[in-house]
C-alpha cells in the first residue's frame, strides 16, 4: 500500500486533495522508522497508547484494517472500503471527487 | 476473497504450533516407521518454514514477495512428502496425521480430497471436529461432501460443528455458485441446531456476503421456529444491508433506498431482542444502528480532533475543501 500512497500524494500534491491517516500502532517510535524508510509522508492522527483499540477507531466503529473513508471536499463521506478496492479504482473515485472539487472551487461557491 | 486475508495471515503462523501438537492416536500404536516419518517430517517443516517466515518479515518489497513464494513452495514440497506417506500406509494413523497436516498446511486440498473422505467417513464426529479446528473450510467438493455425510450419521453438537463447517465453505465459491452439499449442510444446521454457536458463526460468514447473504438471513429470519434465532438473524441482516450499502460507493439513490430499509430492519431487530430479554444483543445492536446513522456513504464525515504522530493537535475539517482520503492503518 505504501508505494501507492506515495505516488497518489505526489501526484496530487497540486490538487484539492489530501491523505490522512490514523495509525494505530502502539510503539509511535518504532514507528518513525518506519516513517522514514517508507517515506511517508502525509499526516496522521495517532489513535493512541491502545492500539486497535484507540478512541478514533473505536468512535468510528472501524473492526477491519486498513478501513478507508473518502470524503469530498464538502465533508461528506462519499465512499467506505474495507480493506485495499485495488489502486485503479481508487485512483478513479479520487479523481472524479478532486474534479468536483475543482469545478465548485471556480464556481466561488 | 479479500475479507480472507486476516485468516491467511493467522494460518500462516499457525502451523508450526499446529504439526508439533498434532494428537496421536494411542488406542493402537502404530507401527513405529510411519509415526516416526510423519513426525521427523512435521518437524523439519516447522523448522524451516518458522526461518522463511522469520525472514520474510524482516525482509521488504520484492525479497519479502520471494521469501513468501519460498515458503509455499516448501509446503508444496512437503504436502507431496506428506500424501505418499499416507498412500504407502494406509491403515496407519499417520496416514491420518499426515492427510489432516496437507489440509492444515497446504494451500490445495485437492491432492488429498480423496485421502481425507475415506478418514472422515470411519472417524467419529467428535475428532473430527477437533482435527476441522483452526482449517478455514475448504474448495474440495468431495471434502466438503465427506463431511456432510459424516455429520448425518451424528446427532449431537460435534454434528452442528461439522454442518457449520461445511456450510462456511462458502466463502470459498463466487455468489450462488457453492456445491449443493454447502447449502444442504446450512439447511440442516438450521433445522436441527437453531440456537448452537455454529449457526451464529454462520451468520456472521453472511453478514459480510453481500446479496446472495442477505437473502439467506432474511430467509432464516422470516422461517425461524426459535426466537432467538429470528433475532439474530434480522440482526445479521441490518449488518448485511449496511455493508451493502458501503459497497454500492457513490450512489445517493440506491443509497437511500438502502439506508431505508437497514434502518428498519435494525429497529425490529432491537425489538425483538428487547423481547427476549436479551439486553448485551440489544446493546450491540443499538450501538451498531447509531454508528450506521453516522458513518454510512451520504453522511457528513464527524470532525477528528487529535494529535499527529509529533504530538502536534490538528482536525480532520482543517482539510474542508479538500478531497480526503481518510486511512484508518498500520504497520503490521
Amino acid at each position: 500500500m505504501y508505494p501507492h500512497e506515495r505516488s497518489l500524494v505526489k501526484r496530487l500534491s497540486d490538487k484539492p486533495f489530501a491523505l490522512v491517516g490514523v495509525n494505530s500502532d502502539k510503539d509511535l517510535d518504532e514507528l518513525k522508522t518506519v516513517l522514514k524508510d517508507e517515506n511517508i509522508s502525509w499526516r496522521s492522527f495517532t489513535n493512541g497508547p491502545k492500539g486497535t483499540g484507540g478512541p478514533i477507531s473505536q468512535a468510528w466503529n472501524v473492526r477491519a484494517w486498513p478501513t478507508m473513508y473518502l470524503i469530498d471536499h464538502k465533508g461528506v463521506i462519499r465512499h467506505k472500503f474495507l480493506g485495499n478496492p485495488g489502486n485503479e479504482k481508487l485512483d478513479g473515485f479520487i479523481e472524479k471527487l478532486v474534479a468536483e472539487a475543482e469545478k465548485d472551487a471556480k464556481g466561488g461557491k | 476473497m479479500r475479507k480472507a486475508l486476516p485468516w491467511l495471515v493467522l494460518l500462516l503462523a499457525l502451523p508450526a504450533a499446529r504439526g508439533r501438537d498434532e494428537p496421536k492416536k494411542d488406542d493402537k500404536p502404530p507401527p513405529a516407521a510411519a509415526k516416526e516419518q510423519y513426525d521427523k517430517l512435521a518437524k523439519e517443516y516447522a523448522e524451516q518454514s518458522g526461518k522463511l517466515l522469520a525472514d520474510a518479515r524482516k525482509a521488504k518489497g520484492d525479497e519479502q514477495k520471494k521469501l513468501f513464494a519460498k515458503k509455499d513452495a516448501l509446503g508444496k514440497d512437503f504436502a507431496e512428502k506428506m500424501v505418499k506417506l499416507a498412500e504407502e500406509n494406509p491403515k496407519d494413523a499417520a496416514a491420518t496425521d499426515a492427510v489432516f497436516w496437507v489440509m492444515s498446511n497446504s494451500t490445495s486440498d485437492k491432492m488429498v480430497e480423496k485421502l481425507v473422505a475415506v478418514a472422515v467417513a470411519e472417524m467419529p464426529a467428535k475428532d473430527l471436529t477437533a482435527r476441522l479446528r483452526g482449517i478455514q473450510a475448504t474448495d474440495s467438493e468431495v471434502i466438503l461432501e465427506a463431511v456432510l455425510k459424516r455429520a448425518e450419521k451424528a446427532d449431537d453438537a460435534a454434528a452442528a460443528e461439522l454442518l457449520g463447517w461445511v456450510s462456511n465453505g462458502r466463502a470459498f465459491f463466487p455468489p450462488g455458485e457453492a456445491p449443493k452439499c454447502v447449502t444442504a449442510a446450512g439447511d440442516r444446521l438450521l433445522e436441527k441446531f437453531p440456537d448452537s454457536p455454529a449457526v451464529s458463526r454462520m451468520m456472521q460468514m453472511m453478514v459480510r456476503g453481500g446479496t446472495d447473504g442477505g437473502a439467506t438471513l432474511k430467509k432464516i429470519a422470516d422461517t425461524a421456529t426459535s426466537a432467538k434465532l429470528k433475532a439474530s438473524a434480522t440482526y445479521g441482516l441490518g449488518q448485511n444491508l449496511a455493508a451493502q450499502l458501503d459497497a454500492l460507493g457513490d450512489k445517493p439513490e440506491q443509497i437511500e433506498k438502502v439506508a431505508a430499509e437497514a434502518e428498519k430492519v435494525f429497529a425490529q431487530a432491537i425489538e425483538l431482542f428487547d423481547k427476549e430479554k436479551l439486553a448485551a444483543q440489544k446493546e450491540t445492536a443499538e450501538k451498531e444502528l447509531t454508528s450506521f446513522r453516522t458513518l454510512r456513504v451520504g453522511k457528513e464525515a464527524p470532525d477528528i480532533k487529535g494529535a499527529d504522530l509529533d504530538g502536534k493537535d490538528f482536525k480532520l475539517t482543517d482539510y474542508r475543501g479538500k478531497v480526503v482520503l481518510l486511512d484508518f492503518w498500520g504497520n503490521w
